[in-house]
């Protein structure tokens, strides 16, 4: 049972009734038997690892949080000079330390055999061959567990905050199991972190109609975008993309934008459903999209995308690897060389590169994904070695402040990222082959060359897409200047309210793609 | 604090910090800002920022950066 599917909404409706039935200190533990039920029938005996990493988090961190606990106590007892203080909060931080590398070994070990295993001997095999060998290792056939780059991340989140003391480790087992397999969040996310959902997971939740209307009405517009756009897209990009040797030229460009749009459209809307049906408990997820297409650089680019994985990986990975000892040395080392200025920047460096290593394998066990990792990097760091240029170049072009020049900046960086996704689908080496062909044998008169009508868009999928499309794009607009879309729907008069919900609804369930082959349970980003 | 005010100066001089109040949501100090900024405060204050800690709502303004360090002193 995936998030779009008759037996998911058939779910969710009897969730929703027991839940506001329920007393209101049970409703926490419905949400759990819930989840857990919704994960057996979607990953069966796969349930075991979500229940190991739930477990073995829990453990650590109250066991992290005991020494805490229990050094605090036995140093307020002590008449100790203040550096006698700091060596044994030294040795105590150590100890837990310990215990926090053990936990993260342990849950990302699992995420690795079980997400890479493949990988490492497929490029093994690769290697036997070039070398001539005859035998090679057999591939395992193990499955992924449902979800488990991004419970494992929310986990193992939760472990570093309590190591660092941001908050008291949960007392309750099956509380903290809640928190890792809340079913909406399981399968795309977004990552959530504790201290923003323990409040609203465990809390009694009054019926409220509110909460209902908001969260379908935002389920609602997710289905649309999934539906209308995404899964209308979707068959048409992916033969563009895989086939370069038939889609070139202007194709090319037609693949980018609308791998793009395809994307964008796919993950935000199952996120919109996501978010939806966790507010219908009242329970209100952070947002994993700030309108990422508004952005003037890639840098808020990445800040307004995937919003939960990116301050993860900035939280977790580039602050304390770029100010580890590693990077210190690494600094000391390189300044000898380049001077005191490249010294200051190589933890920046360094810190970079490791984050956007981790957020390409994360995506994906393939060369494809390292490489757009590395490409993002090297944008991202030569438009901050660009600083300096930049603030000049608006200091001394007024006109670069202008309204109209932000257009072109957002234009711009949509381009920039369609074309570093090129690095996801094609070989590293067509990303250079195609965007130069694109550049130089692009003509508009190749969509009328017979390649078009093989796509299968005909002028009713494009009109539904391209409706799709502006609505995504209005509301953007709208939420971009501040305004609440579904509160200022919700105050408009009776008739022309509903007459909204009831045209979105027809939207979903006449415009968007059903029918024979169609398989709606495939998010791009279930895959993780 | 006007130690803390001469480091953001290094890292970016055309900004106001006395006044300036969404340094982290503006996007004046990124992600490589803030490294160096973390950077030059260990250097300078000898406190370590533990990650929980650097959040918008304390990077957001000088005078909020100020008063973390002066808590992280007080800690040690």
């Amino acid at each position: 049972m995936l998030l779009i599917s008759y037996g998911f909404g058939l779910f969710l409706a009897a969730l929703v009734l027991l839940y506001y039935l329920v007393p209101g200190r049970f409703q926490w533990v419905l949400l759990l038997a819930a989840s857990y039920l919704f994960y057996l029938i979607g990953g069966g005996i796969y349930i075991l690892y979500p229940m190991a990493t739930t477990v073995s988090t829990w453990l650590l961190a109250r066991r992290i949080g005991r020494i805490t606990r229990q050094s605090k106590e036995y140093m307020r007892k002590q008449e100790w000079t203040r550096q006698q203080k700091k060596e044994y909060q030294l040795q105590v931080k150590k100890t837990q330390r310990r215990w926090m590398i053990f936990g993260l070994a342990f849950n990302f070990g699992i995420l690795a055999v079980l997400k890479y295993t493949n990988f490492v001997l497929g490029n093994v095999n690769g290697l036997l061959r070039v070398f001539g060998a005859d035998g090679e290792f057999a591939l395992a056939g193990w499955l992924l567990p449902l979800g488990i780059s991004y419970y494992t991340f929310q986990s193992m989140g939760y472990l570093i905050d309590v190591y660092y003391r941001k908050y008291e480790p949960e007392k309750s087992l099956a509380r903290f199991a809640l928190f890792v397999s809340f079913f909406p969040q399981l399968t795309a996310g977004p990552i959530g972190r504790y201290d923003q959902m323990n409040e609203e997971l465990y809390a009694e939740h009054s019926f409220c109609s509110e909460n209902l209307r908001l969260g379908f009405e935002r389920m609602l517009w997710g289905y649309l975008k999934k539906l209308v756009v995404a899964d209308r897209l979707g068959p048409a990009v992916v033969t563009v993309i895989s086939a370069p040797e038939v889609y070139d030229g202007i194709y090319v460009l037609l693949g980018m934008i609308g791998y793009t749009v395809w994307m964008y459209a796919d993950f935000s809307g199952g996120i919109d459903i996501v978010l939806g049906a966790a507010e219908m408990f009242g329970i209100h997820l952070a947002e994993n999209f700030e309108r990422p297409f508004f952005s003037r650089n890639l840098g808020e680019f990445w800040r307004r995308w995937h919003i939960s994985l990116m301050t993860w990986l900035r939280e977790y990975i580039f602050y304390p690897v770029s100010m580890s000892r590693a990077a210190k040395k690494l600094s000391e080392l390189t300044g000898g060389f380049f001077g005191k200025e490249a010294a200051r920047k190589i933890p920046v460096y360094f810190g970079s590169v490791v984050v956007w290593l981790t957020a390409g394998i994360w995506h994906g066990a393939s060369w494809n994904f390292v490489a757009w990792g590395m490409a993002n990097c090297i944008v991202m760091l030569a438009s901050q070695e660009c600083a300096g240029l930049y603030r000049a170049y608006h200091k001394r072009f007024s006109f670069s402040n202008a309204k109209g020049y932000r257009y072109f900046e957002m234009i711009r960086t949509f381009f920039l990222f369609a074309c570093l996704e090129m690095f996801e689908y094609y070989s590293f080496g067509n990303v250079f082959l195609m965007f130069g062909n694109m550049v130089s044998t692009a003509r508009f008169s190749q969509l009328f060359d017979g390649r078009w009508s093989a796509l299968g868009l005909g002028r009713a999928d494009l009109l539904a897409a391209g409706v799709g499309i502006l609505l995504m794009f209005l509301v953007s607009v709208w939420q971009e200047k501040g305004r609440h879309v579904r509160r200022t729907i919700e105050e408009m008069p009776w008739l022309l309210h509903y007459g909204f919900i009831f045209g979105m609804c027809m939207m979903v369930l006449i415009v968007g793609v059903y029918g024979h082959g169609y398989d709606a349970s495939q998010f791009i980003y279930n895959q993780f | 604090m006007e130690e803390l005010i001469e480091i953001l100066e290094e890292i970016n001089p055309d900004v106001d910090y006395r006044t300036e109040k969404h340094l982290v949501k503006s996007g004046i100090l990124t992600s490589f800002e803030m490294v160096l900024l973390l950077t030059r405060i260990s250097e300078e204050f000898g406190v370590r920022i533990p990650p929980g800690k650097i959040v918008p709502e304390i990077f957001d303004s000088a005078e909020s950066i100020y008063q973390m360090i002066e808590e992280l002193e007080e800690e040690n």
